[in-house]
């Protein structure tokens, strides 16, 4: 008689007391995502101080030690121009970070609102929304990616600018998903009835109680970017060599493969991959945390 | 001599159409409705599902918009204010849910739920924002402590209060509660009517309440209105009516109410079939399907609201049931199916 | 604790169920909840049951712990149901399943999200007969079409083939009555049948289940919060409080005697009794199961309180006509 709804389950912030034991808790109630994160914050950590760790400049070739494998010198070996590849695969890092991010931003910015406003309004106003989005959705991304791009220009802010729309639709679906649940229950209406805006009921009253599907959402769709923009540049588009993007680098490397220099392609292939199984698990790892059947025990 | 009060709430000829599930078909959820409630006084709505009541409710405050008739708040027309022009209003006009954990916003504390009202539609500043919900808190009885916390962290009663005391804030002329004590356990049942008929005696409040429960009803409310499909059946004195239900409708529900003593051990009037869909309406009467004392012009004439006493009745045959009662033929206050009109005959 | 009035074997004899839950908080420590501590209850044939509590106070699980539907983290640490002679907490799960759906039935709340949705609901009441009495697809159309009728169905053949979400809420509740009674069960146990309903249909569905019960001299334990539902429709009652029995006997002496403060207590708040003003405070919240304190469970807002019940929870008098679990019970 007395269930709390599916709002009530989503855990509400209650005293922050004991961080540490909390944190601990978290921790080993997920050891994906503690995993997850873990390689996700390696690989920020390398980032971040690439101009420190780094033994090479990055893009400094040297002529003499082209294709040189790994080995005393070039721990990693060189590529073709005879750069060292370990000091671009960390410089990669950031690359692969500073289109993530950016990326995730814009969806957010963009979709959240849209999707929060759609599933309030409700009428045509959804149907148009959902229309639009669902036609960015079908769109085959990387098509639609390296089409735009080549329209465009190939330079970062494009990239970023074509990845992240399309990931707005995801975030917008997820939010109005939300918006709506709520509303059923009669949320929405308590918010009229005290007096509020409308802003203030997206904002205020929607925002905090929708994000919970799209917080778990983020992570896949960092790994999703990092992917898309490393196959773009490896198909040719967008950032190229001697960019130390990992994209870049495999493609450059490919052609080595055959005849023996592994280590130009391998080395950012595996770094990308790593990555990207990273951005998954802390992906898997929230999906689990924040699942709302998980809260049934601590109320 | 001052002027009597505007009464807090009038509905005029309501109607609210909805479209049906399929094409074409339409859902006659409230079928012109009239009712009103005076300054301070407490109307119960009474009613069964697809009776309208808690559309009728949302009406009431223009949550919904009615396909026709006109909504006066104490004496303002706003059935056709703007957006802006009723946020205006609200501040007048609240409303308690039936689900509070749906309904209060489960990130905010119990103090900024109260709060945002006053930042709404006050300009007080903080303090005297603070002083006012410790004043309203402790009206509903609600202990200091518990302002700090979250919804989830309160159990069912004490959350319907903070729903309550939210509707208070700003000094409402009109208060609509829609099945307040439905979900909550018996024990915390018996404690929220108490405190909403003490808050009635301090604020002068008018309270619609909207509820399927007769059994609360007798306790707080002044006036009944009994809705069948959208329509009103019988309204009046709760007192009366209770004593002796007129309609047949209203008959049968309060012969469905199971009294906790089982010294009342009582036939049941039970009524055949089930409550029909609102989407095809019958013509006429729209009780006729299962009425015990139905006739065949009760299938195509519409009844109209007919006054007898201090109420009012929709039914044909209201005259002959007013004259079996005084020919005393009502036991215990609960008529049965037949109506005799005289001692030999008997009408079905 | 069994509130007996007819001599003869019960059809159904709890006896001291004890079920705990065990969970394991965030931190992995394990805690244990007393679900029930100690229900003993007795129904005979012809008899409806009446278990009523609040919320949480354990109805539901002692039906599903009758049923052996008990699942992780829920066991049955404690205790005897014994049903035609057998203790059903000995009988093998396969043994069980054939038990239930046969000879003990159960009909739940919200019927319409109980159906299965892709099925016509014919089809469902046909499917059981045919599981477990190995009837023929012709002869078990007739038998659901026969209970159709029975349940006061009009027009079944067309019924039958009706889908779940076609049918009212009322109508749904009696296609799981008929699905119930298909196999001629002796036991039916419903869990808050009637709420949800429409007053009108509440009481169609309460005297389908009571006329039913007196022709097939079936039995029934008949769960709900209602305590109008009780005192109209069952013959015996049992007073539910956070996991234990505290009072159990025929309705009319518990209702118009009780002897528990608790019984007292939700009497006086039903609807139809509450004088106002009258001050029930000390309604409180539901104590928490995991960590009751030691004693007698309603210790916290009983007004009699006394150390003898922080020390001690009283054990259950077996065999009473009218039995209570209190140190100080009401005396007439």
């Amino acid at each position: 008689m007395n269930a709390p709804s599916t709002l009530a389950m989503h855990q509400s912030p209650a005293a922050v007391g004991q961080l540490h034991r909390r944190i601990y808790s978290i921790a080993r109630s997920t050891p994906t995502g503690t995993v997850g994160l873990a390689i996700i914050s390696v690989f920020a950590l390398l980032a971040l101080l690439a101009p420190w760790i780094t033994q090479f400049d990055p893009v400094r070739p040297f002529p003499n030690s082209v294709l040189t494998g790994p080995g005393a010198q070039f721990l990693l070996g060189t590529d073709g121009n005879g750069m060292d590849v370990l000091s671009r695969t960390i410089y990669g890092a950031r690359y692969a970070f500073g289109i993530a991010v950016p990326v995730l931003l814009f969806g957010l910015i963009v979709g959240v609102p849209i999707g929060l406003y759609a599933g309030y309004r409700g009428g045509w106003v959804d149907e148009i929304t959902l229309r639009v989005m669902d036609a960015i959705r079908v769109f085959p991304s990387i098509i639609l990616a390296l089409a735009i791009v080549s329209a465009t220009g190939q330079s970062l802010a494009n990239v970023v600018l074509v990845i992240g729309m399309l990931d707005v639709p995801v975030f917008a679906r997820l939010v109005r998903a939300e918006v709506l649940a709520l509303r059923a229950g009669g949320f929405v209406e308590a918010a009229v009835n005290a007096g509020n805006p409308t802003w203030r009921i997206l904002f205020v009253h929607l925002l905090p109680n929708c994000i919970r599907g799209a917080m778990a959402q983020m992570p896949i769709r960092m790994a999703w970017a990092v992917r898309v923009s490393a196959t773009l540049a490896f198909i040719g588009v967008g950032i190229q060599v001697p960019t130390p993007e990992w994209g870049a680098m495999i493609r450059q490397g490919a052609d080595y493969m055959i005849s023996g220099e592994w280590w130009v392609s391998i080395v950012p292939g595996v770094a990308l991959v790593t990555l990207i199984i990273g951005f998954s698990m802390l992906g898997d790892g929230l999906e689990e945390l924040l699942d709302p059947r998980r809260q049934k025990g601590s109320r | 001599m001052t002027k009597a009060p505007a009464p807090a709430l009038e509905l005029h000829d309501i109607v609210k159409h909805f479209p049906g599930p399929r094409r074409g078909t339409v859902v006659h959820a409230v079928n012109n409705v009239s009712l009103t409630v005076q300054a301070g006084e407490t109307v119960a709505l009474v009613g069964e599902s697809g009776s309208g009541k808690t559309t009728l409710g949302r009406l009431a405050l223009r949550l919904e918009q009615p396909s026709s008739g006109r909504i006066m708040l104490a004496g303002e027309d706003i059935t056709t204010l703007s957006q802006r022009r009723l946020r205006l209003q609200r501040p007048h006009m609240q409303m308690v849910f039936q689900d509070p954990w749906a309904t209060l916003n489960p990130r905010m504390r119990i103090r900024t739920i109260l709060e945002e009202p006053l930042k709404l539609h006050t300009r007080d500043n903080a303090s005297q924002r603070l002083e006012r919900i410790h004043a309203i808190a402790n009206q509903v009885r609600l202990g200091g402590q518990l302002l700090e916390r979250f919804p989830a962290q309160l159990s069912g009663g004490q959350l319907q209060r903070v729903a309550l005391a939210r509707a208070l804030m700003t000094h409402p002329k009109l208060v609509v509660l829609d099945e307040p004590t439905s979900s909550l356990d018996l024990s915390v049942r018996a404690e929220i009517l108490e405190l909403l008929i003490s808050l009635r005696e301090q604020s002068q409040v008018s309270l619609l309440f909207i509820t399927h429960d007769l059994g609360t009803v007798r306790l707080i409310a002044k006036r009944i209105v009994v809705l069948y499909l959208g329509a009103v059946v019988e309204s009046g004195p709760t007192e009366e009516i209770f004593q002796s239900p007129a309609h047949p409708y209203t008959r049968a529900l309060f012969s469905a109410q199971l009294s906790t003593d089982v010294r009342q051990r009582r036939e049941r009037q039970i009524l055949q079939g089930e409550i029909p869909s609102p989407v095809n309406l019958p013509p006429g009467c729209t009780f006729a399907g299962r009425c015990p004392m139905a006739l065949p012009a009760c299938q195509t004439r519409l009844p109209v609201l007919q006054a007898h006493q201090h109420r009012e009745v929709a039914c044909l045959r209201l005259p002959e049931i007013v004259a079996a009662r005084s020919a005393g033929l009502y036991v215990d206050g609960v008529a049965t199916g037949q109506v005799k009109r005289n001692a030999s005959e008997t009408l079905t | 604790m069994s509130g007996t009035q007819e001599s003869g074997a019960p059809l159904l004899r709890v006896s001291d169920l004890h079920v705990h839950f065990v969970a394991h908080d965030r931190f992995n420590n394990e805690r244990t909840a007393r679900a029930l501590n100690g229900v003993s209850l007795q129904i005979h044939r012809g008899q409806i049951f009446g278990l009523v509590g609040e919320t949480g106070a354990g109805k539901s699980l002692t039906a599903h712990a009758v049923m052996q539907l008990l699942r992780e983290p829920a066991r049955l640490v404690r205790g005897a149901i014994h049903f035609e002679g057998q203790d059903l907490a000995q009988l093998t799960e396969d043994d069980m399943n054939s038990l239930r759906g046969d000879r003990i039935a159960m009909v739940v709340q919200s019927p319409k999200t109980s159906l299965d949705p892709l099925t016509r609901v014919g089809e469902q009441i046909a499917r059981i007969h045919r599981v477990h009495r190995k009837a023929s697809e012709a002869q078990a159309r007739e038998k659901a079409l026969q209970m159709l009728r029975a349940v006061g169905i009009p027009d079944p053949e067309s019924r039958a083939q009706a889908w779940p979400h076609e049918l009212s809420g009322g109508m749904a509740q009696r296609v799981l009555i008929a699905m119930a009674l298909v196999n001629d069960a002796q036991l039916i146990i419903a869990d808050e049948p009637s709420t949800g309903l429409d007053v009108t249909v509440q009481a169609q569905i309460l005297d389908l289940l009571r006329v039913t019960v007196r022709t097939r001299q079936m039995a029934s334990l008949l769960i709900t919060h209602d305590l109008g539902v009780v005192a109209q429709y069952c013959d015996q009652v049992g007073v539910m409080f956070a996991g234990s029995l505290v009072e159990a006997g025929p309705v009319a002496e518990v209702f118009t005697r009780p002897r528990h403060p608790y019984t007292r207590h939700l009497l006086d708040s039903s609807p139809d009794r509450i004088v106002l003003g009258k001050s029930q405070t000390r309604a409180g919240t539901a104590p928490d199961l995991y960590n009751l304190p030691p004693g007698c469970p309603y210790q916290n807002r009983c007004t009699r309180v006394q150390d003898v019940c922080r020390d001690h929870l009283m054990d259950l008098p077996e065999d009473t006509r009218h039995g209570v679990r209190c140190h100080f019970p009401e005396t007439a």
